[in-house]
């Protein structure tokens, strides 16, 4: 075990690595630089910039220096917000989406699952045929429409809840659900197409043959083996969600960390992109690796062993 | 006095393109302490009439049509789902064909012996602990305390045969039926195996029904055989009678197919039986086995045989034993020594 997780450290830090490096210098092969602002800037001034940000130097130079920074912990500064380090951007904004992600996972995971176990044991019934439904438009109505919806039926028609803004427990809900309806629909539909794959395994006969109940059968034999697919997408799944969402951020106006990502990108604020990039990085190979040693709890064939 | 009687069972699976005639009026009685072998080749529904009797076919899309099913002079046809739950596993247990997919692979090998034990018999959890580790030791696995805890794939596929006959062992079971227990193990495990189902069935006077291909196993095993065909069950005897005086030419090429070993010359073709069963959703008006049938009559395109009683245990189906029929030499059969 011990080994394992060095060997698995070892390749985590090449992996960001590589994703740092790359990010780079794929960065610098957009057009433009971060100075090409509304304002228009003169050329003189967009010049003086670029040598006073050492931007003018060769690029493998800037990468050392980068690297080098990276190495204390220095992300550097925004070019856009000036003044503020991207890593305190990072810490403002990062907690307020991972909140609102862990809100919607909370809710998002007992509800998909509990659907999609419905409609497996109710297969061919009414139950089965609107968890599918409500599974295919999770799906294919984007969160911007159900959001929008929500805000209109819950904020406006009924003045139940606030429409936007990020201040307190009332101003949380409709963006969780709204967030969350991607992972019921989702897990709703990979939990019944596992549970539907087990029913049909040989143990679950065997099961039966030893006279157990239905109920019995299962809690004990079958959701476990169903889980099995489902914590293999845990982990992108919890990265990605906690990371925010740039859609449902905007249209309630929460100052998550989500916006930054699209933004930084159309304002070339290169720190900020390669910050959040590892950033992002950093948590998903982590997120991986918790569920990877996860996975040998509910799955003893694949137990970790050196 | 027979424990299990099954009298002209016929089971259908509904489905989109019909309905599907797997068991068409199958009878047979399995007596106490007694193997019965069933034997047949695929799809001829072995498998299915003895899952109907435990009732693991679920319903739909099969369908009980007819006939009975008495266990211990009561017919079980008409049970519930809760009244099978208390025979199955404590009456009947049932062992499958493979062992590398019938054990739960996320749960401890003990922990699916004891569940069985629970379930079943009123002990303390500690008791069916005890009783998990016996019945561990009792089919040949060693220091039970270690290997209780192990998980199914640690485990080769002998061993987890094993493990599955402890389970089905494990309530004091009347009948085990074994649908091919040994097929998908290699043949010194598949021996062990036989030996200990004999050895427990005399330990414990347990009925056995055994399906399978093989008719070394048969004669290795069997008190009774009954050869089914395309549903049906075309002759049934005492493993004597069925292996030394077999009347049915289905069972005569059966027996003809087994490879002679012995008389090896290289140059012996293996028989088969030429054609294909037939189609069971629409299953043929006369003997079902008449168009593979060296010896067909027109009575036998025409019309089902009826069964003929040759003494109290040997019965067949086919034309041949009508008075009016030609007498035919039977193509060539070996004698196989039952041991």
């Amino acid at each position: 075990m011990k080994r394992y997780i060095a060997k698995r450290l070892v390749i985590s830090v090449i992996t960001i690595w590589a994703l740092a490096t790359f990010s780079f210098f794929l960065l610098k092969t957009l057009p433009g630089n971060p100075f090409q602002t509304e304002q228009l800037l003169k050329p003189e001034i967009q010049e003086k910039m670029m040598s006073y940000y050492g931007l003018d130097k060769p690029y493998f130079e800037q990468y050392l220096t980068y690297m080098g920074n990276l190495l204390h912990g220095d992300m550097g500064y925004s070019f856009k917000y000036t003044n503020r380090s991207v890593w305190d951007i990072i810490m403002q904004t990062f907690p307020i989406s991972a909140d609102l992600g862990l809100r919607s996972l909370a809710i998002g995971y007992p509800v998909g699952l509990l659907l999609g176990t419905i409609a497996a044991r109710r297969r061919g019934k009414k139950a089965d045929y609107l968890c599918v439904l409500i599974s295919v438009l999770g799906v294919s109505v984007p969160n911007f429409v159900i959001g929008s919806l929500l805000q209109w039926v819950f904020g406006v028609k009924t003045g139940l809840l606030p429409i936007a803004q990020w201040k307190g427990f009332s101003y949380s809900i409709l963006p969780t659900i709204t967030l969350s309806i991607a992972t019921i629909a989702s897990l709703t539909r990979t939990m019944r197409a596992s549970m539907l794959e087990v029913e049909n395994q040989d143990y679950m006969k065997t099961a039966k043959a030893k006279g157990l109940g239905e109920k019995e059968i299962v809690w004990r034999h079958q959701l476990r083996n169903a889980m099995i697919p489902i914590v293999t997408g845990l982990g992108p799944a919890v990265a990605t969600t906690l990371m925010g969402s740039f859609i449902v951020e905007q249209l309630f106006s929460i100052p998550g960390i989500g916006k930054h990502f699209t933004e930084s990108v159309q304002a070339l604020d290169y720190t900020m992109v390669l910050g959040l990039t590892i950033f992002f990085g950093v948590f998903l190979v982590a997120a991986n690796f918790i569920v990877d040693i996860l996975y040998g709890i509910i799955d003893p064939r694949i137990r970790i062993t050196d | 006095m027979s424990i299990l009687e099954v009298k002209d069972l016929r089971v259908s699976f509904h489905t989109y393109a019909g309905k599907v005639q797997a068991v068409r009026g199958v009878s047979f009685s399995v007596d106490k302490g007694k193997t019965l072998a069933i034997v047949g080749e695929s799809g001829c529904g072995k498998s299915v009439t003895v899952q109907t009797i435990m009732k693991l076919t679920p319903t739909p899309p099969a369908f009980i049509e007819e006939g009975s099913i008495l266990y211990e002079g009561t017919d079980i046809v008409g049970y519930s789902e809760k009244q099978m739950q208390k025979l199955r596993g404590k009456e009947f247990s049932m062992i499958f064909q493979d062992p590398m997919t019938s054990l739960n692979p996320t749960m401890r090998v003990g922990r699916q012996i004891n569940e069985n034990i629970l379930k079943h018999m009123t002990l303390s959890s500690k008791e069916a602990t005890k009783r998990t580790m016996e019945m561990m030791r009792l089919v040949g696995i060693a220091n039970p305390e270690i290997n209780m805890l192990r998980y199914p794939h640690t485990y080769s596929g002998g061993m987890r045969q094993r493990i599955m006959i402890a389970m089905g062992m494990a309530a004091n079971p009347k009948i085990l039926f074994a649908d091919e227990p040994t097929t998908a193990l290699d043949v010194t495990t598949q021996s062990q195996i036989l030996d200990l189902i004999n050895d427990l069935k005399k330990q414990f006077q347990m009925a056995v029904v055994l399906i399978t291909h093989n008719l070394g196993v048969v004669a290795r095993m069997a008190d009774s055989v009954a050869v089914m065909y395309a549903g049906k069950v075309v002759e049934t005897g005492t493993a004597r009678e069925v292996f030394y005086e077999p009347k049915h030419p289905y069972t005569w090429g059966l027996l003809n197919s087994i490879p002679d070993t012995a008389n090896m010359n290289g140059n012996r073709e293996l028989p088969a039986i030429p054609g294909t069963p037939p189609d069971l959703f629409a299953p043929p008006k006369g003997c079902a086995f008449a168009a593979r049938c060296p010896y067909a009559m027109k009575a036998c395109i025409k019309a089902q045989p009826e069964e003929t009683c040759l003494s109290d245990t040997h019965k067949v189906s086919c034309h041949l034993l009508d008075p009016r029929a030609p007498k035919v030499e039977p193509y060539h059969v070996k004698r196989q020594k039952t041991e």
